[in-house]
């Protein structure tokens, strides 16, 4: 079975503090994983090794089949990134951002895939509108429309329910089950139970930098999943769902 | 590398253009300067003319760095440099883009000044010498906007960006702001050959551009 990303003893020390230690995971193509953890935790430093923005790192980590640090260009154009940061110029208009990043990323046609994607995302309608004049929910949208833009194979998103109401909340979720649905894996780090768990496929814990659960979500309702995840920013021991060792479990 | 510059190029012109936030900051702080010089040497002498081309080129040293400044604010804005070195391109044409955006930003600056500044220190510029006036403006903003792009990137990932940009940046570009003075005085009826300064100038602007495009990735990284 091919694989989406595939990390062997990640290890990424800021100074004498380790933020992710011996980190071993793999996805397969059409997953939705959570990583779940406390403020901290290495989920982001996560996330941003995976995209190529640190790239001083312990360990391998192969993006569909290529170690980044070999075949950085390769793999940038196999990942779309949604950071915590919007990551789109606020004076410019939802739609000339999308023309910009697509252009970058090398896309045929340019303004037919950002206004493609500007219906994806139900923003058409403000197609002209600057970022600074959008609410939060459709700067979130927006933002993830720039990830996609250049149809990227592996979502990384960076805590992406922050700061939404409900309905925008739904709308994310909504969204990342249709690229799902397309065949896209997607990877985000949150610590909202809430909303990532029922979207994920797999809910991941990371604890100081240490995976100390992984278990696909179908195994363990919601209620269950977040007595094991309390239990672990508690006790820092996988607990409850009868989540065992990681290291025990057979993987897919 | 050409097609990546021309993006970031349209981009960069295109926020400008909607918020002109660079050249019309630039252009009020130049007048600003150049009215204290004016009011501080006393109108129109011999002596205020023989070293207008210093305070035109002083008064453009400083306004220059607020729009290299705006320049890279613009990426740090929302994250949006991150999704630009996030993208699959040669950092050389990420400079190159911005190298030319600033380029121009600083040649609208100078021309937007240059009608005040004649009327101000009662400058005339000869007919025969208008292609030197026009040389040095041009290859002096080279010569400016070559380290500052380099600079206002390396400035902007530290914590006080606005006043390590001029620090960085000033004493790199010291032998262009000379060499642009000296041509431009030439232009404004010196009586000096300039030959040497526009040739150190030219020089000058080849050897920026080319080492910073090839040492840009390295700034571009946090």
């Amino acid at each position: 079975m091919s694989v989406a990303l595939a990390c062997e003893g990640l290890t990424k020390r800021y100074g004498h503090v380790a933020a992710l230690r011996n980190v071993n995971l793999s996805v397969v193509p059409g997953e939705c994983v959570a990583i779940f953890g406390r403020n901290g935790a290495g989920k982001s430093t996560f996330l941003q090794i995976a995209g190529s923005l640190i790239r001083s790192f312990e360990g391998r980590l192969d993006i569909f089949g290529q170690d980044i640090r070999k075949a950085e260009l390769d793999t940038r154009r196999a990942v779309g990134f949604v950071l915590h940061d919007l990551c789109l110029y606020s004076d410019l208009s939802v739609l000339d951002n999308l023309r910009f990043f697509a252009r970058l990323y090398g896309v045929q046609d340019p303004e037919a895939q950002a206004r493609a994607l500007l219906e994806r995302v139900e923003l058409d309608t403000r197609a002209a509108s600057t970022i600074r004049e959008l609410s939060r929910g459709m700067k979130q949208r927006a933002a993830i429309a720039r990830a996609l833009v250049h149809d990227p194979r592996l979502l990384l998103l960076d805590e992406p329910f922050t700061g939404l109401d409900e309905i925008s909340s739904q709308s994310l979720a909504t969204m990342l089950r249709d690229f799902a649905n397309r065949g896209g894996t997607i990877l985000m780090s949150t610590h909202d139970v809430e909303r990532a768990y029922p979207v994920a496929t797999r809910a991941v814990i990371l604890e100081r930098g240490v995976l100390t659960y992984d278990r696909p979500t179908a195994e363990a309702d919601l209620a269950a999943f977040r007595h094991a995840y309390w239990t672990v920013l508690f006790t820092g021991e996988p607990r409850g769902a009868g989540a065992a060792p990681v290291a025990e479990r057979p993987r897919a | 590398m050409l097609h990546t510059a021309a993006a970031v190029l349209w981009k960069d012109l295109k926020i400008e253009m909607r918020t002109r936030d660079a050249v019309s900051a630039a252009f009020v702080f130049a007048i600003l300067v150049l009215v204290v010089f004016n009011f501080a040497l006393g109108g129109d002498t011999p002596e205020m003319r023989r070293l207008a081309a210093g305070f035109f080129w002083v008064a453009f040293a400083f306004s220059g760095t607020l729009a290299l400044n705006r320049s890279s604010a613009i990426e740090k804005e929302s994250g949006a440099g991150r999704a630009l070195a996030l993208a699959p391109v040669d950092a050389g044409g990420v400079y190159l883009g911005k190298f030319f955006a600033n380029a121009i930003f600083l040649i609208a600056t100078q021309l937007a000044v240059l009608p005040l500044f004649i009327i101000f220190f009662d400058v005339t510029v000869e007919a025969s010498r208008i292609g030197w006036l026009a040389a040095s403006f041009i290859l002096g903003a080279i010569g400016f906007a070559a380290p500052g792009t380099l600079f206002s990137v390396v400035a902007a990932n530290t914590r006080m960006r606005e006043l390590m940009l001029p620090l960085l940046f000033i004493p790199a570009s010291v032998p262009a702001l000379i060499a642009a003075v000296e041509t431009t005085s030439f232009a404004l009826g010196g009586t000096h050959d300039a030959s040497f300064w526009f040739k150190l100038l030219l020089v000058y602007d080849v050897v920026f551009v080319t080492a910073s495009l090839l040492v840009f990735e390295y700034a571009l990284e946090e």
